[in-house]
């Protein structure tokens, strides 16, 4: 899988204040890239880099296909940035085929299938100035998909969109990146959606690149325990013993990485041990909990 | 080359959905409906009422190209359909050449209706022998060319409605007059004025006989006010 996008030291100042500072990574061919972050992190600034929206930043940012760098006005690229606006005055089928006309050609069988396939056929000849936040994304998202993309950036694109048609978009990203090599660039503030349909996430906070977790290599069976405890020389003893990995010791709480099915077990052993201790609770091991580490414990993605 | 000529046809297309264009056009016919309707009344139009009757209409669609050549950019702006404009294939020097040929078929069109006003007195204004459809038309498009490039590159630089109206109405009255003073103190030859495009320019949609070098300047000058719009907006952050 070769990369079809490298973001490489890109800086971004807005006055006098960063925004993004040496923000790398890379995007491969028909994977699916999340982008997480507190809100002011940088993610839209980031993305509008990506498009061509904001030219004044440092750094670079290429397109490759075929494993040549193409120019950026050359790129494949279906994009839907932040909440989508269309001309108000025109219907849904008006709108994809006026903005269908900047990527050189004008399918009306595919507009037709794209506007059924986001369920707004009924809604064709309806003025977009009538369509509600939902049906606003859905065509935004019609239009992202047609004309057959290599690469789309997405920014929050479920937003507004009911349970059953954020499962139908989740479903065909991934179609579209098993199937047809498309790479995708996605953010967004559901982290467990996220966590669904990513094969990488790249965690922002205030404009730095603080980790990039391989949702592949991540064995999310394995659980998070707290122990409270006061005697914790005992317990670390009876740990090492176990071969049991620890992953964090804060006063008197111990956190250690266990399948399961093994805590009863382990939890025999201290009572055999004699090792007392107050509670054992289980901490999240997932996406959310990797962000939560990650950001600080900032609240709001 | 055919993608832009595609562009500009469905943004020609565009302004025929807004309602605008129905409400400028409707508010002309209610201007005009008073001349109209005495038509056959009026044989011989002479002196200021054959000046007043040319005038109306020139000077009305003469705003309307600056209007829509000022609002076919900043649109995008204020409806937010910039992210999706400009994120395409497409080259953002293509898209604004596309809108300027836009405002060309715009003026055309407007040289069309004023060609069709003026056939409604044809027996008061032909015999006098003041204007030539053919040339009318083709001034239109040259004026639309000069005019549209001129306030598109106003609208690149201040991104406002407003502002770009007035500033650029303030540069093209004020460089007109010191051309007519420069005039007066003959201080220019006769070929300089009909090189200078911003010379009586807006005559033009009036007396469409001007001359090849008024032609030649309009079509240039269009072109470098195109030109550094491209190179101003193709610097900008659009966020």
């Amino acid at each position: 899988m070769g990369d079809v996008l490298k973001v490489v030291n890109v800086n971004k100042k807005f006055d006098k204040d960063y925004v993004l500072r040496n923000i790398s990574f890379d995007l491969k061919e028909g994977e699916i890239l999340g982008l997480v972050g507190p809100n002011g992190a940088g993610k839209t600034t980031l993305m509008r880099i990506i498009v061509g929206l904001i030219k004044k930043h440092g750094g670079d940012i290429f397109f490759c296909v075929d494993k040549n760098k193409i120019k950026r006005d050359e790129k494949l690229l279906g994009c839907m940035i932040e909440t989508p606006k269309f001309y108000s005055y025109m219907n849904a089928y008006q709108n994809l085929k006026f903005f269908s006309g900047l990527s050189g050609k004008v399918d009306r069988k595919e507009i037709n299938n794209m506007l059924s396939f986001v369920g707004l056929s009924g809604e064709t000849k309806k003025k977009v100035k009538k369509y509600s936040l939902g049906m606003k994304q859905r065509l935004g998202m019609a239009l992202a998909f047609l004309n057959h993309p290599k690469i789309l950036i997405l920014d929050e694109p479920t937003n507004g969109i009911d349970p059953d048609g954020i499962k139908k978009i989740r479903d065909y990203l991934k179609k579209l990146a098993e199937q047809e090599n498309v790479s995708v660039l996605i953010s967004g503030h559901i982290l467990a959606e996220i966590e669904k349909v990513c094969d990488r996430v790249v965690i922002l906070k205030k404009g730095k690149v603080t980790e990039i977790v391989d949702m592949k290599e991540k064995n999310f069976d394995d659980k998070i325990f707290a122990f409270e405890t006061d005697e914790m020389d005992e317990f670390m003893d009876l740990l090492k013993q176990k071969n049991i990995v620890i992953e964090d010791i804060k006063n008197n709480l111990i956190k250690v990485r266990l399948q399961k099915e093994n805590l009863m077990k382990f939890i025999k052993d201290l009572v055999l041990k004699d090792i007392n201790f107050y509670s054992v609770y289980e901490v999240k091991n997932d996406l959310e909990q990797k962000f939560l580490n990650s950001t600080g414990g900032d609240a709001n993605v | 080359m055919f993608d832009v000529l595609r562009m500009s046809w469905f943004e020609y297309k565009k302004i025929f959905c807004k309602k605008g264009i129905y409400i400028y056009l409707g508010v002309f016919l209610i201007l005009v409906w008073p001349l109209i309707s005495k038509m056959n009344e009026i044989k011989n139009l002479a002196g200021e009422k054959l000046q007043a009757v040319i005038l109306l209409p020139a000077v009305y669609f003469m705003f309307m190209i600056f209007a829509y050549a000022i609002d076919i950019l900043l649109e995008e702006y204020y409806s937010g359909t910039a992210t999706f404009l400009f994120t395409g294939k497409m080259s953002r020097g293509k898209i604004l050449f596309s809108k300027i040929l836009a405002i060309n078929l715009l003026g055309v069109t407007l040289g069309i209706i004023n060609c069709l006003f003026n056939a409604c007195f044809k027996n008061a204004i032909a015999m006098q022998n003041q204007i030539d459809e053919d040339k009318l038309i083709f001034m239109y498009l040259i004026f639309s060319w000069f005019a549209g490039n001129y306030f598109l590159f106003m609208s690149t630089i201040f991104k406002n409605r407003f502002a770009s109206f007035l500033v650029g109405i303030f540069f093209l009255t004020a460089i007109s007059d010191v051309f007519a003073f420069l005039g007066k103190l003959n201080l220019a030859n006769k070929l300089f004025f009909e090189l200078n495009p911003f010379d009586k320019f807006m005559e033009s949609l009036v007396n469409p006989n001007v001359s090849v070098y008024k032609i030649i300047s309009m079509i240039f000058f269009g072109a470098l006010f195109l030109f550094f719009a491209i190179m101003i907006f193709n610097k900008k952050d659009l966020s």
